[in-house]
């Protein structure tokens, strides 16, 4: 087990440090995105050998999405004439808004979250979440202002741009 | 070839210098944006490393609660910086 751990690891972290190479030196905004998901794959891959499974899901999406969106940019500031696809991305991103919405309220009305009697499972969830919502809270709730901030910014600046 | 301490932050480490060669070299606005990711990924893979291979920690499960607040303050830190870069992006 740990020499398959070590092997995930090491091709991981290649992976991962190819895809960072791949986004500083890609000459297109496409070779650029491509290296940035290398980027995510590869850390969540690194995280995940190093057992810390729930941390290389938050991982992955959290790099993966920024790699979407700073590769959006940067392929934006290659072809200014992308006004359309920029309201096609504001589309999605509002669709996928309200569906995220429409899961968390299911999960806060019919799943087991608020009576606390959700199983650890693979990710050993429970002890993390007594981290983030005990001993951590003041960190986690700094972390989320940080993020709710972000989102305002970017609609006052999108805002603003039209 | 073994999966220890120093092959984690040696791993970190290497993406957190690919984030800041990107920073430093890239002329581009949003191209230089790309080292925010990188910067925050080396971070919690150095993170996550320590709290693996920590030894005697009371809560070994902190280096992975940490590595995942890292990862979202990437993300928030991306958010607004192209926000930003947006902003000043001709229409």
């Amino acid at each position: 087990m740990d020499l398959v751990l070590t092997i995930v690891f090491f091709i991981c972290a290649i992976l991962a440090v190819a895809g960072a190479l791949g986004a500083s030196l890609g000459p297109t905004a496409s070779w650029r995105l491509l290296g940035l998901l290398a980027v995510a794959a590869g850390t969540a891959g690194v995280l995940a050998s190093l057992w810390a499974g729930f941390a290389a899901v938050i991982a992955l999406v959290c790099l993966g999405a920024s790699a979407v969106l700073i590769g959006g940019t940067d392929a934006a500031a290659e072809r200014p004439d992308a006004s359309v696809r920029a309201a096609l991305t504001g589309q999605v991103g509002a669709a996928a808004a309200a569906a995220l919405l429409v899961l968390l309220l299911v999960v806060a009305v019919r799943g087991s979250f608020a009576a606390g009697v959700g199983p650890g499972g693979a990710f050993d969830a429970s002890a993390l979440g007594r981290l983030f919502f005990g001993r951590d809270a003041l960190a986690l709730e700094a972390v989320a202002a940080a993020l709710t901030a972000a989102f305002a910014a970017a609609a006052v600046a999108g805002s603003r741009r039209r | 070839m073994t999966l220890d301490f120093a092959a984690a932050l040696v791993v970190g480490a290497l993406l957190i210098a690919c984030g800041a060669f990107t920073a430093a070299w890239r002329r581009e606005r949003g191209a230089a944006l790309a080292a925010l990711p990188m910067l925050a990924a080396g971070a919690a893979v150095c993170m996550a490393g320590a709290g693996r291979f920590s030894a005697g920690a009371p809560d070994p499960e902190t280096g992975q609660e940490l590595a995942a607040l890292v990862s979202v303050v990437g993300l928030a830190t991306a958010i607004v910086a192209a926000a930003w870069a947006r902003k000043g992006a001709p229409r």
